[in-house]
């Protein structure tokens, strides 16, 4: 699985970002090859069209196939159901990277 | 005989199956039901600022059919704020873009867009989950 999960800072101990499209960073986790890193959102101040460019780019160029957030816009809902993108809603907000790290059995 | 309603569609499963008054000692009443329909015409609506063709669109129903289950969501809440109820959002005729599941291990609640058999969800690895949805 190669899962992007939306992050307020490029540290493991930053929580997780509210909104997908609009959050600072991304992280990029690979649960196959146990490694993952920390990507700036270059789409978060886009006017509008954030969520389907950011999609665009996960999936061409990092090859993700899942999303791991607490919110997504409507935009990412469809675009991700569109590519087939497994997505995972998380039931709290509060969560930092490196316990959802710790969930996916990531060796850090 | 009334023509039974039409499937409406909803993307992504109500976060919560609820709320509940809070500071109101009397004994509970009887809970306000929103169809996840309802609840979705709110968050397309309302949340999303989508207009009403717009949402009518997603959810596959027409524009009148959404304006009357977004005036019934908009009743029901009403009286459920007013009249201290609890909300209870479940039921109706809507369904999911897909499989849903919820892990009754971690909480999370995630789709499988590739429809193999899950045995695991793919955020802890717990076998306990639930299917939302077909």
């Amino acid at each position: 699985m190669k899962a992007a999960i939306p992050v307020n800072s490029d540290t493991n101990e930053a929580l997780i970002s509210v909104r997908f499209a609009r959050s600072p960073y991304l992280a990029v986790v690979d649960t196959e090859k146990s490694a993952f890193e920390i990507i700036e959102n270059a789409y978060n101040k886009m006017h509008s069209g954030a969520g389907r460019s950011i999609i665009e780019f996960l999936v061409t160029i990092k090859q993700v196939n899942t999303i791991i957030a607490y919110e997504l816009g409507l935009n990412i809902q469809q675009k991700a159901l569109q590519k087939k993108i497994q997505l995972i809603i998380l039931k709290e907000k509060e969560i930092s990277l490196k316990q959802l790290l710790k969930l996916l059995r990531l060796n850090q | 005989m009334s023509r039974p309603r039409n499937h409406t569609r909803v993307q992504i499963p109500p976060r919560i199956k609820g709320f509940i008054p809070i500071g109101y000692y009397s004994r509970t009443s009887e809970p306000v039901q929103l169809n996840i329909e309802e609840y979705e015409s709110i968050r397309l609506l309302d949340y999303e600022g989508l207009s009403q063709v717009e949402a009518s669109e997603i959810m596959e129903v027409s524009r009148p059919t959404l304006t009357r289950i977004y005036e019934r969501a908009r009743r029901k809440i009403a009286e459920a704020l007013t009249e201290a109820h609890q909300l209870i959002i479940e039921g109706g005729t809507a369904i999911y873009n897909g499989e849903w599941y919820e892990c009754t291990d971690c909480y999370c609640k995630f789709n499988n867009p590739s429809g193999h058999i899950i045995y695991n969800c793919p955020l802890c690895s717990g076998t306990r989950m639930h299917i939302l949805s077909n």
